[in-house]
């Protein structure tokens, strides 16, 4: 069965829910979930090659920087047996299972997020917020935050450009790549800034918050909740509860 | 269908500190007519378009202002908190700003200003392919809105404000990312809206402006500096080198009005600038 | 020193060739003026000048460097190129931050020198300090000129350096380029504005559909009005007017950049 919007924003939720409610080792079973939706389920493949690349690089770097925070957890953080030692450096037993467990967690949040994303097409995504009777205040930001978001990495690299093309050497390396961003991105976030009122301008001027009620988008949405969705969110009604359950016993 | 511009006195200031954006405008536009409101940039053009469409009363409520501005049958005192759309229709400046990033192809870019204003799509589709054709971008309807070029981009956003059939068109400086045949084009589009749509056009050059318009307004710095027919501009434009581009136009239209025998196809463009009807 | 385009091809898919067999010289002290419809490849020539687009056949060499062996960074040293959109080029937090990075980088020994011409010539003094994005965008756009400006290198290019430009920003482009010719820089600009820039070029080079249609002396353009028709160009109407009334075009005087004398 081909799932829509509402399906996948539901399984996110359920993911999400998840991370934060259940013990972070169901974190990784639910990890290989949203790993097999992203490489098996038709709704969940990426709608471009760009966006591919983009889940790939953001793993590689999530996972990186990951083992990196729960190694200086596992460091810094005494307590519990010295696991083991390396080149002089004591990892601890508590601080890194304390790293793991935020690891695992903080990783579902984020690829649950992004298949999401990188699987849905903006335009169809702002139609179906708008279906569902979101204010249209609230979908313009939502509009020009994840335009801005999405026009980000190209908007980077075009400064670069304009740096090589001014005598410095940005793209040699990933540092010199870094530390060149560190100072590129305040102006980039204004001049997003400063476009992004335009373009907020510009949808205004063309009715986008004119007469909401009288949106056809909205007058046509008469959907009712799919089996899938409906599933899905009695699953994460389901955890929540159980959560719940837990906290009041535990008094 | 085209509506009147009455503006009266119309002052505004964007906070109390800062000094006046417009002072004391009075225009009177008469529907159905071309105005070329040219001036450098600062001089005031984009607000009173801001001012006309609603979005400097709603972006700006704590602002300082006076007059009143008047719109079709509506007046307002001093100016519309309100967007005017679909009566008032503003195309801005840089074309690629215009487009929305939520439609897949031109077409639905422009129909997605009628869904926004609730019109069926059936209904609309037909019009929507009446439109693109009179604009000359039919051939483009199902490409992606962003890899049109400038000129493309900017007929596409004309689209998306004439399908809504507005009472006054306003274009912010359109010609500044044009190539010398767009700008043609777009000149013959703005000729066939006059008498069905009022058309307001800022500019900072001279060029455009001339050979189109009915009326021509000269802002500076907040101040009306002229306002008048054509062929009373072209002959006081000297007054105005310090801010438009005035002296070649100068000796060229000296030296037209010395050959008045003179069958040139410039000059026949310059009918209305020339006093001549 | 000299930038050669040697039949130039680029092509971003095979099958669609962007520009074909593209040749021409430019010494420094020349100034070329590039021409065409929007689409008709001139931005991409400017990007295949200093490397950031490496050409797919034939070859671009400046001072003897080819740039498919070469990179942008030093090619830098030897062209400096700036685009339409400012908030792709403005990266610093002052006027004078932004017109000191080119200088900077290249290691240039008279970087004070070259940054205060730059703010001198493009009459950005007053705005030195400020932080651009608190500048007017005609001003932004007129400081990515000068930033290119301030690079010191013997080459420069602009692609529509006028756009969006009033009065005040066009006399300091009228200046500049003025300078610039004067000073034996080498110059490449793509526009679409010709009574800015065409009193000015030593060449002009006639693009459509990425080939060349026409590479000879302004003049020559101007008596062959067919030539501009066919690349789906059109003179401005004050130039058609002074055409059509038998006053010349061409003015080549200090002074006003609106008057178009011969």
């Amino acid at each position: 069965m081909r799932l829509d919007i509402s399906s996948k924003l539901a399984l996110v939720l359920l993911l999400w829910v998840c991370a934060f409610t259940l013990e972070w080792f169901v974190s990784v079973p639910l990890l290989v979930v949203a790993a097999a939706a992203r490489y098996l389920v038709p709704a969940f493949r990426p709608q471009s090659h760009r966006a591919n690349r983009a889940f790939n690089k953001f793993l590689l770097y999530s996972v990186a920087i990951l083992v990196l925070l729960t190694a200086l957890n596992a460091l810094l953080m005494p307590g519990g047996d010295i696991l083991f030692t390396l080149a002089g450096l004591k990892f601890h037993h508590d601080g890194l299972m304390f790293g793991i467990r935020t690891a695992a967690r903080l990783l579902l949040l984020s690829v649950s997020i992004l298949i999401f994303f990188i699987s849905t097409p903006l335009p169809d995504f702002i139609r179906f917020l708008q279906q569902k009777g979101l204010p249209s205040q609230l979908v313009l930001i939502l509009l020009l935050t994840l335009h801005f978001l999405d026009q980000l990495p190209e908007r980077i690299n075009r400064v670069f450009v304009a740096q090589e093309a001014r005598g410095a050497p940005v793209r040699a390396g990933v540092f010199s790549r870094a530390k060149s961003l560190v100072s590129i991105l305040s102006p980039l976030v204004l001049s997003s800034i400063v476009e992004s009122i335009d373009r907020g301008t510009a949808l205004e001027v063309r009715g986008f918050l004119v007469r909401p009620e009288a949106s056809l988008v909205r007058v046509q949405a008469r959907q009712k909740l799919n089996p899938v969705s409906l599933t899905l969110l009695l699953l994460t009604l389901g955890v929540l509860f159980l959560f719940l359950l837990r906290w009041l016993l535990a008094f | 269908m085209a509506a009147r511009i009455l503006i009266d006195r119309f002052s505004f200031r964007y906070g109390p500190d800062l000094p006046s954006a417009l002072a004391e405008v009075s225009l009177d536009i008469a529907p159905g007519s071309c105005c070329g409101i040219l001036g450098p940039t600062g001089a005031g053009k984009t607000t009173l378009l801001h001012a006309l469409v609603g979005i400097l009363g709603r972006h700006h409520p704590d602002s300082i202002h006076a007059g009143t501005i008047r719109v079709g049958e509506r007046t307002f005192a001093p100016l519309p908190d309100e967007i005017l759309f679909p009566k008032v229709g503003l195309v801005l400046q840089d074309p690629f700003v215009q487009l929305s990033g939520v439609r897949d192809t031109v077409s639905d870019e422009v129909l997605f200003t009628l869904e926004n204003l609730g019109i069926a799509s059936e209904v609309a589709q037909s019009r929507v392919a009446a439109l693109l054709r009179e604009l000359g971008i039919d051939h483009l309807a199902s490409r992606q809105p962003s890899t049109l070029s400038g000129g493309e981009t900017q007929r596409l956003a004309l689209a998306t404000m004439l399908i809504a059939a507005p009472e006054v068109l306003l274009l912010d400086e359109p010609t500044s990312a044009l190539d010398t045949s767009a700008v043609e084009r777009l000149r013959q589009i703005i000729e066939s809206l006059h008498s069905r749509t009022t058309v307001i056009i800022t500019d900072t050059q001279i060029d455009f402006s001339l050979p189109l318009a009915d009326q021509i307004v000269v802002l500076d710095a907040g101040n009306l500096r002229f306002d008048g027919k054509p062929s009373d501009f072209t002959s006081r434009m000297n007054e105005f080198g310090d801010v438009l581009p005035v002296r070649g136009w100068r000796e060229a239209l000296d030296r037209l009005a010395e050959s008045s025998a003179m069958q040139s196809h410039a000059a026949d463009l310059l009918g209305k600038a020339l006093g001549k009807t | 020193m000299r930038i050669e385009f040697r039949n130039v091809h680029f092509a971003y898919q095979p099958n669609l060739p962007v520009l074909s067999d593209i040749s021409f010289e430019l010494q420094t002290g020349e100034f070329l003026l590039i021409l065409g419809q929007n689409g008709a490849g001139k931005s991409t020539l400017l990007k295949l000048l200093n490397g950031i687009l490496k050409p797919t056949g034939g070859s671009v060499l400046v001072d003897g460097y080819d740039t498919a062996s070469t990179s942008t960074a030093s090619l830098a040293r030897h062209v400096c190129v700036t685009f339409q959109n400012p908030a792709d080029q403005l990266f610093a937090s002052t006027v004078r931050r932004e017109l000191e990075f080119a200088p900077r980088n290249l290691k240039r020994p008279d970087a004070t020198r070259l940054v205060e011409e730059a703010l001198s010539l493009c009459e950005l003094g007053p705005s030195a300090l400020q932080h651009p994005y608190d500048l007017p965008l005609a001003q932004r756009k007129v400081l990515t000129v000068a930033s290119a400006l301030a690079s010191g290198s013997p080459f420069l290019a602009f692609d529509e350096p006028s756009a969006g430009l009033s009065q005040l920003e066009r006399r300091v482009l009228d200046n500049l380029t003025r300078s610039l010719r004067a000073n034996e820089r080498g110059l490449l600009v793509v526009s679409h504005d010709l009574e800015l820039f065409l009193p000015y070029a030593s060449n002009v080079l006639l693009l459509r559909g990425g080939t060349r249609t026409f590479l000879g002396k302004p003049e020559q353009l101007l008596r062959e009005d067919m030539i501009l028709e066919e690349a789906g160009l059109r003179l401005p109407t004050l130039m058609r007017l002074r055409k059509d009334l038998g006053l010349p075009l061409l003015e080549r005087a200090a002074g006003d950049p609106s008057i178009l004398r011969g």
